[in-house]
């Protein structure tokens, strides 16, 4: 009863003097739908950064022979195909793989020539893998009639000023050290933003790549989905144990960069939301305290009437969980209309397209949006509101309620 | 009077007087530091891409960017020798001759850039003297001496004393063609430059490049590097007209414009922690002067105006705002100052960003007056827009009213 | 209607095949089995006018032999052709370097030609289907598409052919979007043996940025009747025969 009794004046007195609980509530609230957003774009510039390599390039896991990183050479590729197919489909945790043949050559036209690479690569693999069909911005995910065509990386395809259907010549050495030209038109031109691919990499069947560079039934890179982020190490080590002479590396281990990048993000949110919220704390504090402080003859009154001491302090501690709370609510509900934003239309940086392509970035970015934000952000104002009420409830500990009838204690 | 009256009120309020001095103080020390850290970061990155090779300004040719190749090289090397020298802006400067030729160890041939260069003037103006790793840096003296980078040996499967061919092309496209002796292996930290870059004495490399008294461009430093866009103005002027003067802001374009977006980024991170201090200064104010309330109202029944009440409030924060800011910012300045003479150093971080350019394990905070002035100066109107609204609505309320006040 | 329709067939089709008889003709005058020459090359751009002088031997389409005669400076140096792969000898280093294919596409001695097209020599009669475009009297017109497997960068070469000598006049060369790139002129036609051949090819590029560039080459001797020594297309040669 006495609870109730404490939740209702809570409720009342906060009211009581509006713009001071406003002002609260407005704190709480903008600070908290900034670091919101702040939080959901950073982790979604990060993640989009992470997928699309993994999508586009490494895998969850990627298989090279031990000496192709360094050295880029066909003489150490990945072969028979048939024995890595073979462990492939006995292991139920890999969702899809993908097989690839590359070669770095020149590709040109009739005005220009420029260093790329030519891989080969199965459409409808790479679709399941990383739905490589979804980075097609003109022309079609295929390679033609006969499977003759190519796509292109978009930066690529712009220095080269190409369109669908245009023709481009390559050319490269094959296995012997034979050089050797093909040509085929464009049927594609694909936007990733992983740069290795946009700026460098013309894709065509394995059939039409094996034949040019003298190469069967083998590959420079397979790259592996796994099912469920924990298995990843499990699997890795299997295949290690099947396949000992070749390294098998997880897309952490291929690009260490993403998750460092991914540790600092998440230091600086925290890092953040604290320092944020203890300066919140104070400003909870500020109107908490003088609240307490001009009702001392009233929580007096109640304590010499005879409420119990806990009823009068709940009731502080309610006022400032309400004041937390309704801020909280508005803030968890402005940034989620910011999330819903940026996670949707994006964040249009493209006057800055250059600098971000540098780094990997895309010019559009896009905020993620996760349930873990908001328990976050919860936590972060639980916390505010609680410590901002220990000193006024120390003041209100000391009162000794007949002098404060009588006038005495101030 | 109403200074002295303000004065009082500061004395009295402890409280809040305390705390919106200690806030604002934080504010300002933690904005001087954070913007320090964030331009001395981008600072370093662009700073080491510059003075590795690249360079704070070029002298060359109209369209020689754009084209390359040998159509759009300086003829006259020696004019624009003289002009620069004359130039008093200029601290430092040489010509270099770069063109792609291949180099080969045995059979294999690799495409890189060979430059010809003046040993002894390059020392001041690029690190690769100071990147030298093995063997000897280049002399002004040197023929068949080409100074490698260390990738790039590596490919070549080169080292000290080793020979490798050269074969490119001449100015006048004859053969060129010559075999030179490993004297020295440099690492810049830059991957990409380590892996594609020879050079020679430019003395010697003219006579197999038919290149003398030609350059692909001049490289040079300016006393005030910190003005660059006003030095290379100036510089474009004393100019002829088929040539340009640009400087890394052009060069390195796509570096720049990340700069930027990772200090936008920062800015706006950085300012809803000023929407907090703001708004906490605020209710501090606001909820002083409402304690205030009966003697406002007193002094109103006494004669003073609300522009009075007004300028006797506005007085406090003014104080207490100036107080803060200039503690803020001397303590501010003299930790950039410190940490830009002796940068933080976090090791490992070279190796793990290198790809972005990250050569240093250094990083050091930027100390710039006048950013330092405006970063002090927002702190210093935050508080003073803070007190507006609670001056305001005090300020409605009339003198009987404010007597009154519970 | 029917006989009509085949009618009309057989004219196109006749028309292709006398395109390609042509081409075919045309290819088999100008080349041989054997063809041993010497020539100047005068290549004019901003820089100015510079003459270099050849001796090549070459077998069939797939292997040539080149050596530099004049200037002094680069006199010796050879190069060897052999199916797509192409090696150079400098004797002043006494090195032997073998072209990386991003060198293939740079321009050979600052010419308008490319390696590639000193190395390729791509047939016309091979990459290309020929159409006749028009005739009249003793010249024809023909248009030149590139096969669909042929692996040459030009979207197609428009060729006006003097069908006495079977010899080509000018050669417009179009990129893949049917823009003109460059222009090869034929001129000075003689006999040599049971070959009749231009004397002088001029090869013009319609780069804006290379409006002063011209590259002319001047045949001065031919031959197609003598076999040549196969030790000519061997890597020794390029040594060898470099003095």
């Amino acid at each position: 009863m006495y609870n109730t009794i404490a939740q209702h004046l809570a409720w009342l007195s906060i009211w009581r003097r509006k713009t001071r609980s406003l002002m609260v509530i407005m704190m709480i609230a903008l600070s908290l739908s900034g670091l919101l957003g702040l939080q959901g774009l950073y982790d979604g510039m990060i993640s989009h950064l992470i997928n699309t390599t993994i999508r586009s390039d490494s895998g969850e896991i990627s298989l090279y022979d031990k000496k192709y990183r360094l050295n880029k050479s066909l003489d150490y590729r990945l072969t028979p195909l048939s024995k890595y197919k073979d462990a492939f489909s006995k292991m139920e945790s890999i969702e899809a793989y993908s097989i690839r043949l590359e070669k770095e050559g020149l590709i040109a036209t009739a005005h220009k020539s420029l260093g790329a690479t030519l891989k080969g690569i199965s459409l409808e693999n790479e679709k399941t893998f990383g739905g490589l069909d979804a980075f097609i911005t003109q022309g079609d995910y295929s390679f033609g009639k006969e499977n003759k065509n190519a796509l292109i990386g978009s930066a690529l395809a712009k220095k080269l000023n190409l369109n669908i259907g245009s023709r481009v010549i390559f050319t490269a050495q094959d296995l012997t050290g034979e050089i050797n030209a093909i040509s085929f038109r464009i049927s594609g031109i694909l936007k990733t933003g992983n740069p290795s691919i946009d700026d460098h990499s013309v894709f065509v069947s394995m059939a039409k790549m094996s034949k040019f560079i003298n190469v069967h039934q083998s590959a420079t890179q397979i790259a592996l989905r796994v099912k469920d982020t924990e298995n990843i190490t499990i699997v890795q080590k299997e295949l290690q144990k099947l396949f000992p002479d070749i390294d098998v590396l997880r897309w952490d281990e291929l690009y260490p960069l993403l998750i460092q990048m991914q540790d600092w993000m998440n230091i600086f949110n925290l890092a953040s939301y604290a320092i944020v919220f203890i300066v919140a704390a104070l400003g909870i504090f500020g109107v908490m305290l003088v609240s307490v402080l001009e009702r001392m003859r009233e929580f007096s009154i109640m304590l010499a009437i005879g409420t119990p001491y806990k009823t009068v302090r709940n009731q502080i501690i309610m006022e400032a969980s309400f004041l937390g709370f309704i801020g909280y609510m508005a803030g968890a509900f402005l940034g989620w209309i910011f999330l819903l934003y940026m996670s949707t239309a994006g964040v249009d940086m493209r006057a800055f397209e250059a600098g971000l392509e540098l780094y990997g970035y895309s010019a559009v970015m896009y905020a993620n949006m996760h349930l873990y934000y908001f328990f976050q952000a919860f936590f972060a104002v639980f916390f505010a509101t609680l410590l901002s009420v220990i000193w006024p409830l120390r003041k209100l500990k000391k009162i000794k309620p007949i002098q404060v009838i009588q006038g005495k204690m101030l | 009077m109403l200074f002295s009256l303000a004065f009082r009120n500061i004395v009295k309020s402890k409280g809040r007087s305390i705390t919106t001095l200690l806030l604002s103080t934080f504010s300002t020390i933690l904005f001087i530091c954070y913007v320090a850290l964030m331009d001395g970061s981008h600072h370093q990155i662009i700073k080491s891409s510059v003075e590795i090779y690249t360079g704070y300004a070029h002298v060359n040719l109209n369209g020689y960017r754009d084209e390359g190749g040998y159509d759009n090289l300086i003829e006259e090397a020696d004019r624009i020798d003289a002009i620069l020298k004359n130039d008093a802006s200029i601290k430092a400067y040489s010509p270099r001759f770069e063109t792609y030729a291949l180099l080969s160890g045995d059979e294999k041939a690799i495409g890189s850039l060979i430059a010809g260069i003046i040993p002894s003037r390059e020392q001041d103006l690029s690190k690769l003297k100071d990147s030298l790793i093995k063997g000897d840096y280049l002399s002004d003296n040197d023929t068949n001496a080409i100074y490698v980078g260390s990738e790039l040996s590596e490919r070549l499967k080169v080292d000290v004393g080793s020979q490798i061919a050269m074969v490119g092309s001449s100015v006048d496209y004859s053969i060129a063609a010559d075999l030179f002796t490993v004297k020295g292996i440099f690492k810049t930290g830059l991957f990409e430059f380590d892996s594609q870059s020879a050079f020679v004495n430019k003395a010697y490399l003219d006579t197999v490049m038919l290149s003398d008294n030609i350059a692909s461009y001049f490289t040079l430093y300016f006393h005030n590097n910190d003005k660059i866009d006003k030095m290379t103005t100036d510089l474009q002027a004393s100019l002829p007209s088929e040539y340009e003067a640009v400087n890394w802001k052009i060069l390195l374009t796509a570096l720049v414009q990340a700069m930027l977006v990772d200090s936008i980024f920062g800015y706006i991170s950085i300012s809803i922690f000023f929407l907090v201090i703001f708004f906490v200064i605020m209710i501090f104010s606001y909820v002083n002067i409402y304690t205030r309330a009966r003697e406002i109202g007193l002094l109103r029944a006494l004669g003073l105006t609300s522009k009075d009440i007004f300028g006797m409030l506005f007085v406090e924060i003014l104080l207490l705002a100036t107080v803060s800011i200039i503690i803020g910012t001397i303590i501010g300045a003299s930790i950039a100052y410190y940490y830009e003479l002796n940068p933080i150093v976090i090791s490992g971080i070279a190796e793990t960003y290198k790809e972005y350019g990250v050569v240093s394990d250094e990083i050091p905070m930027k100390f710039d007056l006048f950013t330092i002035t405006w970063n002090a100066l927002t702190i210093f109107i935050l508080n003073l827009a803070a007190i507006l609204y609670p001056i305001s609505k005090i300020n409605k309320l009339t003198a009987m009213e404010a007597m009154r006040y519970v | 209607m029917k006989s009509l329709v085949s009618l009309l067939l057989i004219t196109l089709f006749l028309h292709a095949n006398e395109a390609q008889a042509i081409i075919k003709k045309l290819e088999k005058n100008l080349r041989g089995d054997y063809m041993y020459s010497t020539m100047s090359m005068i290549v004019t751009s901003k820089r100015g006018k510079r003459t270099v002088k050849i001796e090549s031997w070459s077998e069939e389409n797939d292997k040539s032999f080149i050596k530099i005669l004049y200037p002094k400076k680069d006199k010796g140096i050879t190069f060897l052709k052999i199916d797509n792969q192409m090696w150079q000898y400098i004797p002043k280093i006494e090195r032997t370097i073998k072209i990386p294919p991003s060198m293939m596409l740079q321009s050979w001695m600052g010419s308008d030609f490319t390696n590639d097209d000193m190395v390729k020599e791509s047939s016309l009669e091979e990459d290309y289907s020929a159409k006749l475009l028009s005739k009249k009297g003793d010249s024809a017109t023909l248009e030149l598409i590139p096969k669909p497997d042929a692996a040459v960068v030009w979207g197609k070469i428009i060729i006006d052919v003097d069908l006495k000598n079977a010899v080509p006049v000018k050669e417009v060369f179009y990129d893949d979007m049917m823009q003109k790139v460059r222009i090869m002129t034929f001129s000075k036609i003689e006999q040599h043996g049971s070959h009749r051949v231009p004397m002088v090819m001029e090869l013009k590029p319609l780069d804006p940025n290379k409006k002063k560039n011209r590259t002319k080459v001047i045949f001065e001797k031919v031959n197609f009747d003598t076999k040549i020594d196969p030790s000519y297309f061997t890597k020794q040669a390029l040594k060898r025969y470099s003095r």
